[in-house]
């Protein structure tokens, strides 16, 4: 399979937001409520919380996931 | 019946009613009916979504909260946490559907397709120093990943949703992630050895900042 340049370019985009350490899916998963809930109060995330800010830089599936959240908590 | 307290509840109360060897019943009635308005909120523009599936997921997603309810770490409201969860359960539901039986070996890429950041770049200046770039990112995939490496890269960028190339790599998801960092970081390095910095990665994406 030959990726497109679009698709190399949304990996480029991932390069470029590459840490030399990250968290992974399921520890996002422990932390985002907490993430979110912070951006939605205005409040700047700690450094233990800003590592899933990063974390969607690079993950597509995590940031549909956060995405989703932030519609689903829209009616609550 | 629809529960009219499920978020009035403090973390505590919830806790106190999920986190038994024998939950409170009305507790898990509250976090199910919760999770589907969560979930329909989530899903109010797919088609594909259906109430059948929205009792699916929510049911689906209490039992996944129950399993785990000892990682929430109590930084947050317990509802916020439980609708991640959920979420996270829906979504790899519907990204198997989406996915179907397909392999990796299925992997079909359209080679006509062109780029949202070629169209953006009319300088031919701008348009040869991106596709430079891309030639290079190309390069760097072919060789300097392993194969499980370049398999990972591969399927994420086709849309290949984690669990299944999870499952096709005899891996974990957790093993996944780290096999796609370390992919990213051999990539940076192989576009610094062919003369490539990371902001011309960035302007491939996002255009030269003098452009």
């Amino acid at each position: 399979m030959e990726p497109t340049a679009a698709q190399l370019a949304e990996l480029a985009r991932q390069l470029a937001g590459t840490a030399p350490n990250e968290i992974d899916c399921e520890a996002v998963l422990d932390c985002v409520a907490a993430y979110f809930e912070a951006t939605q109060s205005g409040i700047t995330p700690s450094a233990d919380l800003a590592m899933v800010g990063q974390h969607l830089e690079v993950c597509p599936s995590c940031l549909e996931e956060f995405q989703a959240l932030v519609r689903a908590s829209a009616g609550e | 019946m629809m529960h009219t307290h499920a978020i009035t509840r403090t973390n505590a109360q919830w806790l106190d009613g999920l986190q038994r060897p024998e939950p409170i019943s009305d507790a898990v009635a509250d976090l199910r009916d919760f999770l589907k308005r969560g979930l329909a909120r989530t899903f109010a523009d797919r088609r594909d979504v259906d109430d059948s599936d929205l009792d699916d997921f929510a049911q689906d997603a209490v039992l996944r909260v129950l399993n785990r309810i000892d990682s929430f770490r109590g930084d947050s409201r317990f509802t916020t946490w439980a609708l991640a969860v959920g979420i996270r359960v829906a979504m790899t539901a519907m990204r198997k559907r989406r996915w179907g039986d397909r392999s990796l070996d299925d992997l079909c890429i359209p080679q006509d397709a062109s780029s949202d950041a070629m169209r953006a770049a009319p300088d031919p200046v701008v348009v040869t120093a991106r596709q430079d770039a891309l030639t290079a990112l190309r390069a760097s995939i072919d060789n300097d990943l392993t194969p499980k490496q370049r398999a990972v890269v591969l399927g994420e960028l086709a849309g290949m949703p984690t669990a299944q190339l999870a499952e096709q790599l005899h891996t974990n998801a957790n093993a996944l992630y780290k096999l796609h960092h370390d992919a990213r970081l051999r990539l940076r390095a192989g576009l610094q050895q062919r003369g490539f910095c990371e902001s011309d990665v960035r302007d491939i994406v996002y255009g030269s900042s003098n452009d």
